[in-house]
C-alpha cells in the first residue's frame, strides 16, 4: 500500500515539472560557468563540422535567400542566427542554442513557395527565441534528480533497491552519461538535444505561424506544407514509412498528426486572409540547383 | 597500459591542439556541459604538454587545431579522431572486436600529406574528455552507499596517440585516467596528468 503511494506520488511529481521559462532578449549571451554556456560550446563544435562538411551548399545566392527569409521572421534576433543551406535529400531543418541552424535541400526542394520556407523558419526561430534547448536539457536534469531523489526514498524506506529505478530512464540520458567519455556517441548526443517537448512542438508551430504572417507571408502556408509531408509519408513505397508517423526530419520527435494540423488550421484563420506567397521568388532561387536536389532525392529510391 | 612499437621515432613531430570536453554530473546523473572547464584544460593541456615534449622530441611544432582542420588535410584529422575513437573503445574499452588480435591502427598511407604540410614524421593528438560530480552527486553517493547502492561518480580521462606520417601507423597510444592531485583544469594537475599520460611515449 505504501508502495502503491509512493509511486503515485512519484508519477504526479514527474508530471508536474515546469519547463516555461522567458523568451531570451535579442543578443543575449549566455555566462561561461552556465550548462547553456556548455551547450553553445557543443554545437561550435558541430557548426565548424557544418560549414567544411561535404554537404554544406555553396552557392551564395540560394544561401542569401535562406537567410533573407529568416531575417524577415526572426527580426531583432536576425544578426545572431546562421542558417546553413546543406544538400541532403530530406525535409529537415534545425536550430541549435547557440542560432546556428541547417535547411536541407529536401525541404527547400518540397515548399511549395516562400511562405511555406517562412513558416519552418518561423518554427525554428521560435525553438531558439524560447530557448528550447536549454529548456528541455533543465527539465530532463530536474526529472532525473527527482527520479534519484524517489529512488533514495524507496532504498532507504527498505521497499526496493534503487538499482533498477537509477538515473538512466531515458535513451537521452544514457547518451549523455557515456556521451563525455565516447566521442564517438559524443556526437550523436548532439541529436538528443534536437528533441524537444511536444509542448515545445506545439509553442514552435503557433509562434512559427505567427512570425510568418507578421512578415508578410499568407497564413494558410503553415497547415498545408505540414498536410503535404504527411500526404508524402502516407503514399511511400515503403509499408515501413507508410506506417510511420510523418515528422519534420531526423531529429523531430513528435509526429506531424491531424492534430497539430488543426491547430495551425484554426490559427490561420485568426490571422489576416491575404498575404503573400513568394512563388516565383522561391522558384528562382532553387532553380539553378534543382536538377541535382532532384537526383539526390531519386536516390531514395522512395517513388510514391 | 600504453601501446608502443618497438622503433624509437629519431625525427621531428607535430603536436596538435589539444581537444577537451569537461561537464558537471549533477546529480540525477544528466552531465551539464560546461565551456569555461573545457576551455581552460584545453589551455593547460596545450601548455604542458609542448613544455613536456619540447625536451624529448626535437624540433616539436604544436599545430593550431582549427587551420589544420581547414584544409583538404582537416580530413586526416577527423579519420583520426575516428580511428583513435576506434582504438578507445575496441582496444582499451569493454568492447573487442574479434578479430582484431594486433595493434595495427592506421590512418593509411595519406597521412604523408600531413608530413609534408608540417614537416614531421609524426603527430602527436590528445584528446580530453570527463565529468566532475556535482556537490549533490556526491553527496547522493555518500547518502546511497549507507544502504549499499552504488552511484558513479564522475570521471575525467585524457588519450594521446602518435601517428608515423610516413606511414599512417598508430605506433604509440595511451589513456590516462585522472586521479584526485591531477585534475586538468588546474596547473598543477595538468601537469602530472600530462606526465602520466607521456610516460612511455617513444620520443
Amino acid at each position: 500500500m505504501q508502495r502503491t503511494a509512493l509511486l503515485a506520488c512519484a508519477a504526479a511529481a514527474l508530471a508536474a515539472i515546469p519547463a516555461a521559462a522567458e523568451p531570451r532578449a535579442p543578443g543575449q549571451t549566455p555566462k561561461l560557468d552556465t550548462a547553456e554556456a556548455g551547450m553553445w560550446d557543443v554545437f561550435a563544435k558541430a557548426e565548424a563540422e557544418a560549414k567544411r562538411s561535404a554537404d554544406l551548399n555553396a552557392d551564395p545566392a540560394v544561401n542569401a535567400y535562406v537567410r533573407e527569409v529568416t531575417c524577415r521572421v526572426a527580426q531583432a534576433y536576425c544578426p545572431e542566427l546562421r542558417i546553413y543551406v546543406m544538400d541532403r535529400p530530406i525535409p529537415n531543418a534545425t536550430m541549435a542554442p547557440n542560432g546556428y541552424g541547417e535547411v536541407w535541400s529536401g525541404l527547400l526542394l518540397r515548399a511549395e513557395d516562400e511562405a511555406e520556407l517562412a513558416f519552418v523558419l518561423g518554427h525554428e526561430v521560435t525553438h531558439y527565441v524560447e530557448n528550447h534547448s536549454i529548456e528541455r536539457h533543465t527539465a530532463h536534469k530536474n526529472r532525473q534528480n527527482l527520479v534519484m531523489a524517489l529512488s533514495i526514498g524507496v532504498a532507504v524506506g527498505g521497499a526496493v533497491a534503487a538499482a533498477n529505478t537509477g538515473p538512466y530512464g531515458d535513451p537521452g540520458a544514457v547518451l549523455d552519461a557515456t556521451g563525455s567519455l565516447i566521442d564517438a556517441i559524443y556526437l550523436s548526443s548532439i541529436a538528443a538535444y534536437f528533441r524537444f517537448s511536444r509542448e515545445n512542438e506545439v509553442e514552435a508551430d503557433l509562434q512559427g505561424i505567427r512570425r510568418a504572417s507578421a512578415a508578410g507571408y499568407r497564413g494558410d502556408a503553415a497547415p498545408g506544407s505540414w498536410k503535404d509531408l504527411m500526404a508524402e509519408t502516407a503514399a511511400s513505397d515503403f509499408e515501413k514509412v507508410r506506417r510511420r508517423d510523418a515528422r519534420l526530419g531526423v531529429f523531430d520527435s513528435h509526429p506531424l498528426n491531424a492534430e497539430r494540423v488543426q491547430r495551425l488550421e484554426q490559427e490561420a484563420k485568426a490571422l489576416p486572409s491575404a498575404g503573400q506567397s513568394g512563388r516565383e521568388r522561391h522558384r528562382a532561387a532553387i532553380r539553378p540547383h534543382l536538377a541535382r536536389w532532384l537526383k539526390d532525392d531519386l536516390r531514395r529510391r522512395d517513388f510514391g | 597500459m600504453p601501446w608502443a612499437a618497438r622503433s624509437r621515432p629519431p625525427a621531428p613531430a607535430s603536436l596538435l591542439q589539444p581537444e577537451a570536453q569537461l561537464s558537471l554530473l549533477t546529480a540525477g546523473g544528466v552531465a551539464d556541459p560546461r565551456a569555461d572547464w573545457s576551455k581552460a584544460a584545453k589551455a593547460n593541456l596545450s601548455r604542458e604538454l609542448e613544455a613536456q615534449l619540447k625536451t624529448r622530441a626535437h624540433g616539436l611544432k604544436l599545430v593550431d587545431a582549427e587551420t589544420a582542420e581547414a584544409g583538404a588535410n582537416g580530413q586526416l584529422l577527423r579519420l583520426h579522431e575516428a580511428v583513435g575513437n576506434s582504438v578507445l573503445l575496441f582496444s582499451y574499452g569493454p568492447y573487442k572486436l574479434p578479430t582484431k588480435k594486433e595493434f595495427d591502427w592506421t590512418l593509411g598511407q595519406g597521412a604523408q600529406a600531413l608530413a609534408a604540410e608540417h614537416q614531421a614524421d609524426y603527430a602527436m593528438f590528445v584528446q580530453a574528455r570527463g565529468t566532475y560530480a556535482s556537490g549533490a552527486r556526491i553527496a547522493t553517493a555518500v547518502g546511497l552507499s549507507l544502504v549499499g547502492v552504488a552511484v558513479p561518480l564522475g570521471q575525467q580521462q585524457v588519450f594521446a596517440s602518435l601517428v608515423h606520417l610516413k606511414t599512417g601507423k598508430v605506433v604509440w597510444f595511451n589513456v590516462a585516467v585522472a586521479g584526485p592531485q591531477a585534475d586538468m583544469r588546474e596547473a598543477d594537475g595538468a601537469a602530472s596528468l600530462t606526465a602520466s599520460l607521456l610516460k612511455d611515449v617513444p620520443l
